[in-house]
């Protein structure tokens, strides 16, 4: 079954960009919003294998968003998309668990490469689960 | 006598209106000198902006408006701050620019606001002179309809647009837009049922609205002049939907209603079936799920005289499975083309690849049993095939050769695959209907370019150098050393270059590609290339001389490679990177990027070099670097310093020369009234004074290193030759320095020369300035000296003028060991060549010494 990824981005064009870049380039079913809220619930009626967010959007930040979407789903990898790239800000998205901190812009397979590393990664982690799980 | 005044009237001290101390002369100075270093500062910050920004616009990176507005503001206060630092610097006397600047700000903005504004044109505009630039009141779809045969001469059905702002006047008439926005903006486009009776009221309300009078009246005169053109009174037509969003991505393609077979009395019905088609749930949906301003809403239909097709169907320039060849894909129906487009009936298909010019078809036939045709009496049908053509192929080999040598032509122009709708009327006449980009899949994650970096079997000539702009060319080599030889650069040519100065810009329209010896990507050439798309690859250090005039050349700027003769395996790729740009950001982009990268201020001497002649943001920083360094060459030319501000220079003895220190050009801690020249930690200076003293001047009368340095300096001044001459400044000499900078005015007897120089990291913002004059021989012999100095200068890179005996000379944009080299080398020509006027007798002299001298330096440059 193809992965199922949610993109939240304030920004319609990057939206579009991203959807546009999946849809070409992989089998991944992707779902996008522009309002962060609406991703939260999406997350909680529907299953994803990764959520890309941008940084800076109005209402919930991507940080925020991360803490909430490790609240519901502690499985599921962000990846966090930013304009504004400082090195601390990256090191500490990472250091409090965002898979991966991009900033704009960016080429696509920076995006793509980091995409398939997180899916790899939740991939295993479910595995892993699974198997303590039988254990 | 009288030049001479002009020349040394630095000398005088009354020039200034003002009379200043020498504590406010120096700081004065010194604040001026901080000003032209920001200036060089920002100058090399806005080129990297602008350089960054291209590379952007090219298609390859993902980014949002953030970007384009954050780039655009660091650009635009970057700018500012180079007016504000230029007119600091000269008393405001550019003050002119920030009426340039103002209006290039307000270009941006509008553009960083709205994205499509609805020009206020004609209700209707004859398809014959529309253009690809006509989107905005055309749409997408007729623009580039009207594009094939205004620019390619291609046939296509006579017609006329009705245009975005007859749209915009139908609304207005109607009194509807608040209903409009109103309606759209409470929709919640993700509630089916609300979607559906929302666009289901707004379509009702459109549908009822009636169109003004004018516009009625002007379309129908327009479907008149139409009938007369093609000599039928009862011309039938299509009405097909041209929005102004349609181009940008195919999401829309299909969203929109087109009617075909259209009768007189029914055009201005189906208009408003068109323009109603707008608002459908799935068009609506779109539109609002993509954020699109409902305020730009407009579309323009195109009004085509219809073709009574025999054959129709659609052709791709281009395999999208197979995009690195040159294979076109062509599927072809009997009847009208909507058969074809819908994949309603089993269609022949055919795939034509091009290699060595042979055209090589395989075709499939289809097995088509029902056909769309027009009824007499208006509208379409659908038919049986006739038994006749029922199994026989649609084309023949030659009509499926005409076809592919337009989609050929088509994509050639446009410079991506095109997606092409066509028609063969019963009289065997084709009819481009449509032609739109064709997206192909990109390359796989990380291929970039996949062809190998070197191509086996070729001559390489040139394997070094920077990528400045990515492309392909190939031409002649045309060398430009001079200005004579850029009248005769021709078209096509390789233009091939020392430096990468501004002044070639002019040659980039013409060129197909470039190759410097010298240059960075961002310096105002490169963003000229990159303008205008013209490969380039700058910092090869010695294409000049490995190549010759009139040498066919392959220039490869991916790999920055140049080959021997034409590569056709180069030439015929295409680049092929990930390609976003039909992506609105990067629409935008390029569109703000025209009021900022143009460069029209190539020639300083061009009488249109001033700061109303700048009309973009690119010239205006141009103009302002250029300004800068004449300012600050005027300056130190200027300035009254005395002996209080200034050290005397001693080396092994004091010499007649006084030292100016504007910031860090001395030791720290030294202090005192002399200053050795050990304790000089100006760059420039050292590197000046090392040329200067590295060979032990052989000229008359033979000296040792004391004595030579004290004829240098001091045995040489004759204030007495010049009765204009105050004698504090006649008797002195002035070096003002700083780490970086350093400006030397050098009188040696009867000649004069100012030498200014910045060397720092950035190679963009270094330079050396030099201006030679004066002599004591007669004019002939003077000529001769003028002669050598020149050929010397040139030797060692400087860009030479000669005007009124006097050689001004300029280095620029080398790395900081480079310039220190040429320092040097100036540093012994001004030494060695002084007096020299005396002993030209004849033009051999000349290249004796220049011969001689440039032995000399090289032996002690590295």
């Amino acid at each position: 079954m193809p992965e199922r990824i949610i993109i939240i981005d304030d920004e319609i064009d990057m939206l579009m960009l991203l959807k546009m870049i999946l849809e070409d380039n992989t089998k991944y079913v992707v779902e996008t919003t522009n309002n962060p809220s609406e991703g939260l619930k999406l997350l909680i009626e529907k299953e994803f294998d990764l959520v890309i967010t941008d940084l800076k959007m109005p209402g919930l930040d991507g940080m925020e968003l991360y803490s909430e979407v490790n609240k519901i789903r502690p499985d599921v990898p962000v990846i966090i998309i930013t304009a504004y790239g400082s090195q601390d800000v990256a090191d500490e998205a990472i250091q409090k668990g965002v898979t991966d901190f991009i900033t704009k812009p960016f080429k696509k397979q920076r995006i793509l490469f980091s995409i398939k590393k997180a899916l790899e990664i939740t991939k295993l982690k479910r595995e892993n689960l699974e198997l303590k799980k039988k254990l | 006598m009288v030049k001479f005044l002009s020349i040394f009237d630095f000398f005088s001290k009354n020039r200034r209106d003002k009379v200043l101390n020498d504590e406010d002369e120096k700081e004065l100075f010194v604040g001026r000198y901080r000003a032209f270093r920001e200036i060089l500062k920002n100058n090399h910050q806005v080129l990297m902006t602008m350089g960054d920004m291209q590379e952007k616009a090219a298609g390859a990176y993902l980014f949002d408006k953030a970007y384009i507005r954050s780039s655009s503001s660091t650009l635009l206060s970057g700018i500012e701050q180079i007016i504000g630092q230029l007119n600091l610097l000269s008393d405001n006397r550019y003050t002119g620019l920030m009426v340039s600047f103002q209006k290039c700000m307000a270009g941006i903005q509008h553009l960083l606001e709205s994205r499509i504004s609805i020009p206020q044109t004609g209700y209707t505009k004859d398809l014959k002179k529309i253009t690809k630039g006509d989107i905005a009141s055309a749409g997408g779809k007729i623009a580039n309809l009207g594009e094939l045969a205004s620019a390619l001469d291609l046939p296509i059905p006579p017609g006329f647009a009705i245009t975005t702002w007859a749209y915009k006047s139908f609304i207005a008439f109607n009194k509807i837009q608040d209903f409009l926005v109103d309606e759209l903006k409470r929709l919640d486009i993700r509630n089916y049922d609300a979607l559906r009776a929302t666009t289901d009221k707004i379509q009702k309300k459109i549908l009822n609205s009636t169109i003004p009078p004018e516009l009625k009246n002007e379309i129908l005169d327009a479907y008149r002049a139409l009938c007369h053109v093609t000599g039928q009174d009862q011309l039938k037509v299509a009405v097909r939907s041209s929005a102004i969003h349609e181009d940008i991505r195919a999401s829309f393609a299909g969203q929109y209603t087109s009617a075909l077979n259209v009768t007189a009395d029914k055009i201005l019905d189906e208009y408003k079936s068109v323009i109603t088609s707008q608002f459908s749930p799935r068009a609506i949906f779109y539109f609002k799920d993509k954020k699109f301003n409902i305020d730009n809403m407009a579309m323009a239909v195109g009004v085509l005289a219809m073709v009574d097709a025999d054959v129709s169907g659609v052709m791709y320039s281009r395999d999208p499975a197979k995009p690195d060849e040159r294979c076109s894909l062509i599927s072809a129906v009997w009847g009208l083309g909507e058969y074809a487009v819908g994949g309603v009936v089993s269609a022949d298909y055919c795939s034509v690849l091009t290699e060595n010019g042979e055209k090589n078809i395989n075709l499939e036939c289809g097995d088509q049993k029902v056909m769309m045709v027009t009824n007499p009496e208006g509208g379409t049908d659908e038919v049986e095939v006739p038994r006749d053509k029922l199994g026989t192929p649609c084309l023949d080999n030659d009509q499926i050769k005409d076809l592919v040598a337009i989609a050929e032509k088509i994509e050639d122009h446009f410079g991506y695959p095109q997606d092409i709708e066509w028609s063969i009327d019963k009289k065997k006449r084709i009819y481009l209907l449509q032609s739109r980009p064709l997206r192909i899949a990109s390359p796989s994650i990380g291929s970039g370019m996949k062809r190998p970096s070197v191509v086996k079997g070729q001559t390489i000539l040139i394997n070094k150098g920077k990528v400045v702009c990515r492309g392909v060319g190939a031409g002649n080599v045309h060398i430009v050393r001079r200005e004579e030889d850029m009248a005769n650069f021709p078209d096509g040519g390789v233009l091939v270059i020392r430096h990468s100065h501004p002044e070639f810009a002019v040659l980039l329209k013409k060129a197909t590609a470039v190759i410097s010896d010298v240059g960075t990507p961002l310096g105002h050439l490169a963003t000229v290339a990159r303008e205008n798309n013209v490969p380039a690859i700058f910092n090869t250090e010695n294409a000049t001389k490995i190549l010759e005039n009139g040498m066919k050349v392959t220039v490869d700027a991916v790999y920055a490679n140049v080959y021997k003769g034409s590569v056709d395996e180069l030439l015929s790729q295409e680049l092929k990177e990930d390609d976003f740009s039909s992506s609105p950001v990067v629409k935008q982009l390029r569109e703000i990027l025209k009021v900022i990268t143009p460069l029209n201020l190539t020639d300083p001497r061009s009488p249109s070099f001033t700061p109303t002649g700048c009309k973009t943001l690119h010239d205006i920083t141009r103009f302002s670097h250029e300004m800068a360094m004449q300012e600050m060459f005027d300056l130190t030319k200027d300035s009254n310093f005395s002996e209080r501000s200034a050290r005397r220079l001693v080396a092994e003895f004091p010499l007649q020369w006084w030292v100016i220190d504007l910031e860090d050009g001395i030791e720290e801690g030294s202090r005192g009234k002399t200053v050795n020249i050990d304790q000089i930690v100006s760059i420039p200076m050292r590197a000046l004074w090392e040329g200067m003293i590295a060979v032990p001047w052989k000229g008359p009368p033979p000296v040792d290193t004391k004595g030579f340095l004290s004829v240098m300096f001091k045995a040489s001044m004759d204030p007495s030759i010049d009765p204009a001459v105050s004698k504090r400044f006649a008797d002195r000499n002035y070096i003002i320095v700083a780490k970086n900078f350093c400006n030397i005015s050098a009188r040696l007897g009867f000649h004069f020369s100012t030498t200014e120089t910045f060397i720092d990291k950035e190679e963009n913002q270094n330079y050396i300035s030099f201006v030679f004059t004066g002599g004591g021989a007669d004019d002939e012999r003077k000529s001769r000296r003028l002669k050598l100095l020149s050929r010397l200068l040139e030797r060692f890179d400087f860009r030479v003028t000669v005007r009124n005996h006097t050689i001004f000379a300029r280095i620029e944009g080398y790395k900081s060991e480079f310039m220190e080299e040429r320092l040097k080398a100036l540093g012994h020509i001004i030494i060695h060549t002084r007096q020299m006027d005396m002993v030209m007798y004849n033009d051999k002299m000349v290249d004796w010494y220049y011969k001689e001298i440039e032995k000399d330096i090289l032996s002690f440059l590295s």
